[in-house]
């Protein structure tokens, strides 16, 4: 686990040294770049597998319980 | 293409850095059924987010699951064999779900009020939420820092004078970084402290030890602490005019779970209107350091929930999006979930069932 905390930091902390600039920014601000276009569904999606596996979380806070799970 | 990259307007800019620009609603139906007559649900969503005055942003969810079928209740090793056996009653049962958030810019930075209630006829859950992004070197890294305290009473039916609570407090912070003109990174480390009622109370195990048997109740341990790691991978190729995302998450607790998920998807345009995205997802877990399919009558805490066993599991969607005008999108997909014990690298848990489920949506999309 410690391994592989280091290894994303490092990645993080090189990624770091990168500068896109605002007029380069025009393919990443397209709809399917967005790590969730359709908010909706991804909170669906998770509901699902949080109900039939044990991890779950990571995606940021809020949401609320379920007695499926 | 990349003349007409360069040419967008500052205000499009991704990883949300500024308020948003245009009110969207939505429905979604969503639909899922797992195989030999159990669970099925039924989900409809509405949601809407807005900008309400000069810096302050809107969101709202409402939704509402409908549930029929059967659900495993008891497990036995009568026969020699373990046997996992549905509910013989069929359940039917209605969730309702709502969610609001009220976002408040100060410059390029913000701060996220949000609550959270779901009400089933024996189980409710209140989460109150609040996170802040903050901006940094040229929006080209946003730092994200949340906590959140949900509260979950839990019923049990034919027994109104039973309940149990549960306290989980959640803290979570995250980095968006561009990579690149065509790249994007996420990474999320998220913590997790539940204490109070974790069992399932309809689930039980009958042992059959010799000539006794034994009733064993759904017993788990009286806090879980988790932490979830996730990150996240957007990469755009323009000569395709597609989009790959790769998500990677590693999760344990502190009732022996280790868990890693990985996540491809690929989004491609077919025409001017249409585009399909495939998705594949691999899911492993370990079991739970008290799973158990078999107990003998001094056992404490042990649980044979198939959720807290060792396997794997794969998912397979396709998904398909069109663009009805300027301001219109509708998506449709299905996919199929699948867990197999044996799919868990280094073998799941004997006897686990196989366990087999699908599920399809549709949504709509409406920009103001």
């Amino acid at each position: 686990m410690s391994r592989h905390c280091l290894l994303i930091l490092a990645l993080l902390a090189l990624a770091g040294c990168a500068n896109v600039e605002p007029w380069q920014r025009g393919y990443l601000a397209k709809p399917e770049m967005a790590f969730d276009p359709n908010p909706a569904t991804a909170v669906q999606m998770q509901h699902m597998y949080a109900s039939k596996e044990a991890a779950s979380g990571g995606y940021g806070v809020g949401g609320g319980g379920c007695g499926c799970n | 293409m990349a003349a007409a990259a360069a040419t967008l307007p500052l205000t499009s800019l991704p990883v949300r850095a500024g308020q948003i620009e245009e009110a969207k609603a939505g429905l979604n139906l969503f639909s899922y059924q797992e195989r030999d007559g159990r669970i099925g649900v039924l989900a409809p969503t509405a949601w809407v987010q807005a900008p309400v005055a000069r810096d302050i942003d809107l969101e709202a969810r409402m939704t509402f699951d409908s549930v029929a079928g059967a659900s495993p209740q008891y497990v036995s090793n009568e026969g020699g064999n373990i046997v996992h056996t549905l509910s013989s009653a069929s359940i039917r049962e209605w969730r309702k779900e709502g969610m609001l958030k009220a976002t408040r810019w100060i410059g390029d930075d913000s701060v996220t009020l949000g609550a959270d209630v779901s009400s089933e006829h024996d189980y409710l859950s209140q989460t109150l939420s609040a996170d802040a992004k903050f901006e940094f070197l040229n929006k080209n890294v946003t730092w994200a820092v949340g906590a959140s305290v949900t509260g979950d009473a839990i019923g049990f039916t034919g027994f109104p004078a039973i309940q149990g609570k549960r306290t989980t407090r959640a803290l979570f912070t995250g980095i968006t970084q561009l990579l690149s003109p065509t790249d994007i990174l996420q990474s999320n480390l998220a913590y997790s402290n539940g204490r109070g009622y974790f069992n399932d109370y309809y689930e039980y195990t009958v042992s059959f030890l010799g000539r006794r048997a034994f009733l064993h109740r759904d017993q788990r341990p009286d806090s879980r602490r988790s932490v979830s790691w996730l990150t996240r991978w957007k990469h755009y190729v323009p000569d395709l005019a597609a989009a790959l995302g790769v998500d990677y998450r590693y999760y344990q607790d502190s009732w022996g779970i280790r868990s890693h998920m990985a996540e491809a998807s690929w989004h491609q345009p077919l025409s001017s209107t249409w585009a399909v995205r495939p998705v594949v997802r691999y899911y492993t877990q370990n079991a739970a350091d008290f799973y158990a399919t078999t107990f003998a009558f001094s056992s404490g805490v042990g649980s044979s929930d198939s959720r807290l066993a060792a396997f794997g599991a794969v998912t397979l969607a396709l998904n398909f999006s069109a663009r009805l005008g300027d301001r219109d999108t509708l998506e449709m997909g299905a996919g199929r979930y699948v867990q197999r014990a044996s799919w868990r690298s280094g073998g799941g848990s004997p006897d686990l069932p196989r366990f087999d489920a699908s599920y399809a949506m549709l949504g709509w999309t409406r920009s103001f």
